[in-house]
């Protein structure tokens, strides 16, 4: 940004108070539901993510913060390999420098900038999100976003046909719980090599700071257990997390993350009684499920009874490393909205 | 010797379908093949690049479609069953693919005044190819599968919607009591205009199992769908209409296209419509994932966006084309490169260079000078890279006084005005700065109206001549 006053650089300790406020100050104007943020929030969306962040800022010429382009890492398995995925998320420029004419302006820049920065297979080897139309047409142009696939949206209203369980899959007790414990690592692992082949590590840490940790947490987490006649803890076979929000500008109850064996028939039907449940509690009409078009739990859903609605998100990556290219992506990364922070 | 390129005529069609069925290893006799005739033989404007022996060695077809945008008729074009010998497919600005496009942008694009370009890419096909000719991604299809209901199911149905109201006739008999008439009262203003001539049109092109369906209401045609049938006992959808919130007429041609035997229907669509969605549902449709497509538009008309498209059209086969397109360039790596200068960035151009040297080796083998340089595709063979490699200078030459067919090509043909469109297009870009001055000058002296007035006929001005 020679010449113009503007500089990049990464997030230093003392900045959250400017960015903060700076997400506050545009995110209010774009959407009336927009809860403020503050430190404790970027204290645990940032600092305490088990796999660390991704942070730069615009400083204009009086050192002020213009502008902050953000991404959460996420550790994921694909094919028994590791890798860091990053989401861009709380991307966001100072609406008084974005008059002129300039194109493109400091927000394409300083995307740029972080997209070389932390664009790389020993970084994120892919950047996602789940950007509006709008914004999605400004990173295609410049920042060389890839459409995924344009997002539906699984809906149940009343009539939810729960699966009937064999006598051989029963015994099975769900439990609301207020942390996850350790055993959702085995699950985790197990269903990453079966099931879904390319998805992020759902441990006890990701999905504590994801869904425990936040400040003022409105999840409700549920897991299912075998069930054993004497009260010890026994393996997890699944578990869901709830919670009442606005999404696509209606009030529904969100079944925002989802991991259970397909063929569990008995975890699947008590999960989703759960879920049923916390919906009616919340008294919310609507139950919202949003995963990949090719996952098995979209179809599976739909038995259920979920009608598919379309939504106006388009499922974005950006690879950096060629063995994780786009259609290998569509093809087996299984996603729910707990991999983004839109709830 | 190079390769020559021009506008082909309906007399090129034999040529054109022997080429086909040389780059994709379809034969021409089998269903696929007479299906793919059929297409060709159906498009509204082809532009064919033949080698020194007359050969059609690649070939941008492309049907026109007469839509309807926020109340203007417009033309936008679909290109369909194209096709590049895999000896030419490369990659990169100097590939044939974009010769083709570039006489095709020329001949046709902006003589037609065609406001958008839809294509179906393979995901991975042709990625730079996409970027530098500005095909942005609309969206991504869906499949929606309904196995045949049981009859009392279909019945409760009918009887919750009101079926009765409504009378379903073959498409012919519908064209025969009234050839006037036409689809375009759309509900939101936008979409393609379906009439009884695109729909003869669409059922000739779609081959011997294609059916068609009107759905009449006190006479006047509200809805219609066109299937084709698969050959596993299913049909495919292939273009599907109704008046928003007509869930009658909808339930009507859902049983029209269910009876006969029919197994299964699937629909390939690519649609944000809550109603088509929630309708198609009501009535048995699961959807899927299908080959989950990217559709891909080139737009040109002012006032037109990719947002706008995916928000407001509903497109279906007849639109987005019925099949992908073949692969059109050499493969290419779509990652994303690393930011130069990076360890990563320094292995990938290593790996890059090690291919380049291995292409221009297999070249010099064969006796000739590589002067493209570009590695051919990795499922040619030898004998026919041999043959072919030198040819890659490419020659765009006018149409040879061809009847090409309606509408695009008898535009095309004159010569004289894409001269004047030239000639006017230089002036007009190069007064822009002084337009600007007296816009700026007429706001001060006159007044913003005037100015926004001046701007708007200079707008219409530029937008006219390219």
């Amino acid at each position: 940004m020679e010449g113009s006053g503007y500089s990049i650089r990464h997030y230093e300790r003392g900045d959250e108070d400017a960015i903060t406020g700076l997400i506050n100050r545009v995110f209010e104007r774009i959407d009336a539901s927009h809860e403020p943020v503050g430190n404790d929030w970027w204290q645990w969306k940032y600092l305490d993510n088990p796999a660390g962040y991704h942070s730069l800022v615009s400083e204009g010429p009086d050192g002020s913060i213009v502008a902050h382009y953000g991404g959460i890492p996420v550790r994921v398995t694909a094919e028994g390999v590791d890798y860091q995925f990053g989401q861009n998320c709380d991307t966001c420029s100072d609406p008084a420098v974005r008059r002129g004419l300039r194109n493109p302006g400091l927000f394409v820049r300083l995307g740029q900038a972080y997209a070389s920065t932390f664009g790389h297979p020993d970084e994120d080897a892919v950047m996602y999100g789940l950007p509006s139309q709008e914004a999605f047409r400004l990173g295609a142009r410049y920042l060389d976003y890839w459409m995924m696939r344009s997002q539906y949206l699984l809906v149940a209203r009343r009539d939810v046909d729960f699966p009937t369980a064999d006598e051989k899959q029963d015994g099975v007790v769900v439990e609301q719980v207020e942390r996850f414990p350790d055993e959702v690592d085995a699950l985790s692992d197990r269903l990453a090599a079966d099931v879904h082949r390319c998805m992020v590590r759902r441990d006890a840490r990701f999905l504590n700071w994801r869904f425990a940790d936040p400040p003022a947490t409105p999840y409700r987490m549920a897991i299912a257990r075998d069930a054993s006649a004497d009260g010890t803890d026994t393996a997890v076979r699944g578990y869901a997390v709830v919670r009442p929000a606005r999404f696509i500008g209606r009030d529904a109850c969100v079944l925002v993350d989802w991991l259970v064996d397909p063929e569990d028939d008995a975890a699947v039907g008590d999960l989703l009684r759960f879920a049923m449940r916390e919906c009616w509690q919340s008294r919310r009409r609507e139950l919202f499920f949003l995963c990949p078009t090719r996952s098995v739990w979209f179809e599976c859903f739909q038995a259920f009874g979920f009608a598919v609605e379309a939504t106006h998100y388009n499922m974005t990556s950006r690879p950096y490393e060629a063995q994780l290219d786009p259609e290998y992506l569509r093809e087996h990364w299984y996603y729910t909205l707990a991999d983004f922070d839109i709830v | 010797m190079g390769l020559r390129i021009r506008i082909a005529g309906a007399d090129d069609v034999p040529a054109i379908v022997a080429g086909y069925s040389r780059a994709t290893g379809i034969d021409v006799d089998s269903v696929a093949g007479r299906a793919a005739r059929g297409e060709i033989a159906g498009c509204d404007v082809l532009v064919v690049a033949f080698d020194p022996r007359g050969r059609v060695r690649a070939c941008l077809g492309a049907r026109t479609l007469r839509m309807r945008v926020r109340g203007r008729e417009r033309i936008f074009a679909c290109w369909t069953r194209c096709f590049i010998d895999p000896v030419y497919r490369i990659g990169g600005v100097h590939g044939l693919l974009t010769e083709l496009d570039d006489a095709f942008r020329h001949e046709v694009e902006s003589a037609a005044e065609i406001g958008l370009v839809f294509a179906r890419f393979e995901y991975e096909d042709a990625a730079w190819f996409r970027a530098r000719r500005s095909f942005g991604s609309i969206r991504t299809g869906i499949e929606l599968r309904r196995a045949i209901m049981p009859i009392e199911a279909t019945e409760r149905v009918a009887e919750r919607t009101g079926h009765g109201e409504v009378e379903v006739v073959d498409a012919l008999d519908a064209i025969a009591r009234d050839d006037a008439w036409t689809l375009d009262l759309l509900d939101g203003d936008s979409g393609r205009i379906r009439d009884a001539g695109s729909l003869a049109r669409d059922l000739e092109r779609t081959g011997e199992t294609a059916a068609a369906w009107c759905v009449l209401r006190e006479g006047r045609v509200v809805g219609l769908a066109l299937a084709r049938e698969d050959g596993d006992g299913g049909r495919t959808l292939l273009d599907w209409f109704t008046f928003e919130r007509d869930i009658a007429a909808a339930h009507a041609l859902v049983d029209a296209v269910s009876q006969g035997g029919t197994l299964s229907v699937r629909f390939p669509v690519w649609t944000r419509s809550r109603f088509l969605l929630r309708t198609m549902q009501s009535l048995g449709f699961g959807v899927y994932a299908g080959s989950e497509r990217c559709l891909y538009a080139r737009l040109s008309a002012p006032g037109l966006n990719e947002q706008w498209i995916s928000e407001n059209l509903t497109l279906t086969a007849i639109d987005a084309g019925d099949e992908d397109l073949v692969r059109l360039a050499s493969r290419e790596v779509v990652v994303t490169p690393a930011p130069p200068g990076t360890t990563s960035a320094r292995s990938q151009d290593e790996g890059r260079r090690a291919a380049f040297e291995a292409s221009r080796r297999k070249a010099e083998r064969c006796g000739k000078s590589s002067t493209a340089g570009v590695p051919a595709s990795a499922n040619e063979t030898s004998t026919e890279a041999c043959e072919a490699a030198p040819s890659t200078r490419f020659e765009v030459r006018p149409s040879e006084g061809e009847s090409a067919p309606e509408p695009v090509a008898a535009r095309t043909a004159s010569l004289s005005v894409r001269t004047v469109r030239s000639a006017a297009r230089i002036a007009g870009r190069s007064l822009f700065p002084i337009t600007a001055l007296v816009v700026i000058g007429g706001t001060m002296l006159w007044g913003p109206w005037v100015s926004l007035v001046l701007a708007y006929s200079w707008w219409r001005v530029v937008a006219r001549v390219g």
